[in-house]
This record gives structure tokens, sequence and C-alpha cells, in this order.
């Protein structure tokens, strides 16, 4: 295994008396597709959130290119997703009242692109999905396929080190999520991008280099990391 | 799928060669698992006696040997469209290997886990390969690489159901054992 980009050691998490992660230790290769798979309430997303420095484990250690995220405070964690990590959920998540265009470049806005700049990828972006013609669209206006692309234009316009997704088709039929599977994944292998996947569904685990699967708060088959 | 009918919706397009119906049966259905050429042969001379179809003996050019085609008849067109129209009965079988192993692995290691993780690992790896493919080829064989893939997603399904049943599925299955064992003790015929 090459250098990983992000790596896991002995991680645990508790929420009250429900212990969501209980030593889990991983590594991530750069440019690798992993998909985080398991049961309802097995721990699989709070290991996405874990590395993607939206929540804080209580023990264990979690480096992203050498430095040790899990010591970062609030800020430093904050920056950290702005700029090096993109994000796609279930449900898209743009935000309503702005337009394809605006949601696109309100990362690059957030971290202080000047206006141009920022419109100006945003538009590429929107290409690049599949989109152009839709920007000044609302969400509202879009199917749930479409939604998912500008999701993945807006992951994508900060060129995110890490791309974390958490069932990014759980809301769309068949045939759309096959088309926006094929569009993340070509899209992450195009620009060298490391995805993390979290998903129930196995034909979307079948797009990914490998999978995990988390049961009890820890990877089945034991953890998969080079000593 | 039965060759039988293959073939015959292969001549309702039109009188042919057995090598060419042969060619045709890899192309479409054969692309894993060729069809001997035997077996072809086979399946026409059944189907010829059956009088579903015909022999109509072509004269070769420049003086060959003559070549035999074959060709649908009314009764062989009759039973391709019953055989079309009539849905297919799901699969009765309850019996699967993967509940055999699950239950054997219970009984003899208390843990199935194992063998469903390997398992399941062995099917998404076959996913994976069949998703890889789907993206070379033809809308033809995506439809039928798409057929693969739900099938394995729905032994995955099955998989991830039995995984999280394992504690109960063991407590079941040690309250049968023991009567099993209970009656052979006492002389009881179980078996």
């Amino acid at each position: 295994m090459t250098k990983p980009i992000i790596s896991a050691r002995n991680i645990t998490k508790k929420f009250g008396q429900t212990e969501a992660l209980r030593g889990v230790s991983l590594d991530v290769e750069t440019g690798e597709v992993l998909a985080i798979m398991g049961p309802s309430g097995s721990g699989k997303s709070t290991l996405l959130h874990s590395l993607a420095a939206i929540i804080s484990v209580d023990s264990g250690e979690i480096d992203f290119e050498g430095q040790r995220i899990n010591k970062f405070n609030d800020d430093k964690r904050s920056k950290l997703r702005r700029t090096s990590f993109g994000f796609v959920f279930q449900f898209g998540q743009l935000v309503p009242e702005l337009t394809v265009h605006d949601n696109v470049a309100l990362p690059l806005l957030l971290n202080g692109v000047d206006r141009k700049t920022a419109y100006k990828r945003a538009e590429k972006w929107i290409a690049t999905v599949g989109l152009k013609g839709k920007e000044d669209s609302l969400p509202g206006e879009l199917s749930g396929g479409q939604a998912q692309r500008v999701a993945i234009a807006r992951a994508m316009v900060i060129e995110p080190k890490i791309l974390f997704a958490d069932e990014p088709t759980g809301s769309l039929d068949s045939l759309n999520s096959e088309k926006v599977m094929e569009l993340f994944i070509k899209t992450a292998k195009d620009n060298g991008t490391t995805v993390i996947m979290v998903t129930h569904e196995p034909t979307i685990a079948a797009y990914a280099d490998r999978e995990i699967i988390v049961r009890d708060g820890q990877i089945a088959g034991g953890n998969q990391y080079e000593s | 799928m039965s060759a039988n009918y293959a073939i015959l919706g292969f001549l309702a397009d039109g009188p042919n060669y057995g090598y060419e119906l042969k060619k045709q049966y890899d192309s479409y259905f054969g692309k894993d698992k060729p069809i001997l050429a035997g077996q072809i042969y086979s399946t026409l001379s059944r189907l010829k006696r059956d009088e579903k179809v015909i022999e109509v003996v072509s004269q070769a050019e420049s003086g060959g040997p003559e070549r035999i085609q074959y060709a649908i008849t009314d009764k062989g067109k009759k039973d391709l469209q019953v055989w079309l129209d009539t849905a297919e009965a799901p699969s009765p079988t309850l019996q699967t290997t993967m509940y055999i192993k699950t239950v054997l692995a219970l009984i003899k290691d208390g843990n199935a886990a194992p063998y469903l993780d390997n398992q399941r690992r062995a099917h998404i790896q076959r996913m994976r390969q069949l998703t890889n493919q789907r993206r070379e080829v033809s809308l033809p064989d995506k439809l039928l690489i798409d057929h693969a893939l739900f099938h394995l997603e729905a032994d995955l399904r099955w998989i991830e159901l039995t995984s999280s049943r394992l504690s109960k599925l063991k407590e079941e299955l040690m309250v049968v054992e023991p009567k099993k064992i209970d009656s052979k003790v006492k002389g009881g015929k179980n078996d």
C-alpha cells in the first residue's frame, strides 16, 4: 500500500452509554474509492463523520496528510472541512432559496475566493456534471438526479482531497442512481480525488475499489491498516 | 434457458444453418458459456422429430455438397408463442447452499458471521467486476449484467438480514437439536 491520505488508529466514540466506535483502525490510499457498509446503527456514519472531522472522537488518532486532525480545535476543523473535504449527502442538501449557480459557488465564496472567480469555476463544474443551462434554476425546479449532480458539483468545486458521501444515491431510483454513481466515480477518478462513502446498498458499494463492513462499532473481519 | 426456444426464436426470423444458429446462440446467450455444436444439432433433431422445424436442402454454389437449412413450422411458431406468453415460475428453491452453510457453521462453530462476511466479500467482488464490465458494453449486454447484479443484490440482502439474526437463529437451532438428540437417546425414530 502506498502512503495513506488518511489513517485512523484505534478510534472510539460514545454517545451517552452507546459505544458507536470501538477501536477502529483504517488506512485509505490517495485516489482510492472506499465504501463503508453495515447495518443501521452499526457506526458507519459515525466513522465517516469522525474521518471528515465533523465530530471529534473520544480517543485514538486520525491523521490526514501528516496532520493529526483529531487534535484540531473547532476553527481548524471547520477550515479543514471547507478547504480539503467535499461532502455529498443523501438529499443533496442544497440551499433552496439559492440558484444552482449560487449553490455551487457558495463553498468558494465561504473560502474567500472573489465573486467573479467563484462563479466562473462554478460554471465549469455545472457543465462538467451535465447541467449547463440550469445555472439559474432553483433546487426545487430540479429532479432528484439533477439535484444530486449539483451536490457533486458543489462538493468538487473546491477541488477537495477527499470527497465524503453519505448514501449519495439514497433518494434516487435505479436508473438515476447508476447515472449519478457513474458521474460521481468518473469525476473523482479524473481529478484524483479520494472518495469515502457510506452506503447500505451493495450495487453502490460495487463502484468502490474496496469495501469495509462496520458492525457493532468495529470493522468486521478486523481492522484494515498497514502496521 | 432452454436451447429449444432460443433456436425456435432465431428461426422465427427466417431459415438458417446449424452452425449459424450456434454462432447466434453464443453471441446472444453464450458469452460466458458457449453452447456445444453437438447440442445445437441434437436440439434441432428433436425439434424436427416433434415437427417444430423442417429441413430445407439447398444446392451449394459451384457444385459443392448440398447444405441443410432449418426452418420453423407453424407448430413450432405456436409453441414458441405459448412459451413467450407464459410467465416463469418464481424459483421455488428454499434450501440454498448459503442457508445450509450458515446453519452448519452455527452448529459446528457456534458462529456463522465469518462465513457470511466471506460470502458478502465474494458477492461484492463479483458485483464490482460486473459494474466495471457494464461501462464498456452495449445496451443488450448491459441488461444481462443488470439482471446478474440484481440477483447478487438479492443474495446480499439475505446475507445482511441473516447476519443480523444470527443470535436468534442460533437460539432456535439449539432448541431443535437437543430434542433430536433426546429422542435418539430414548430410541425414537427421528430419521
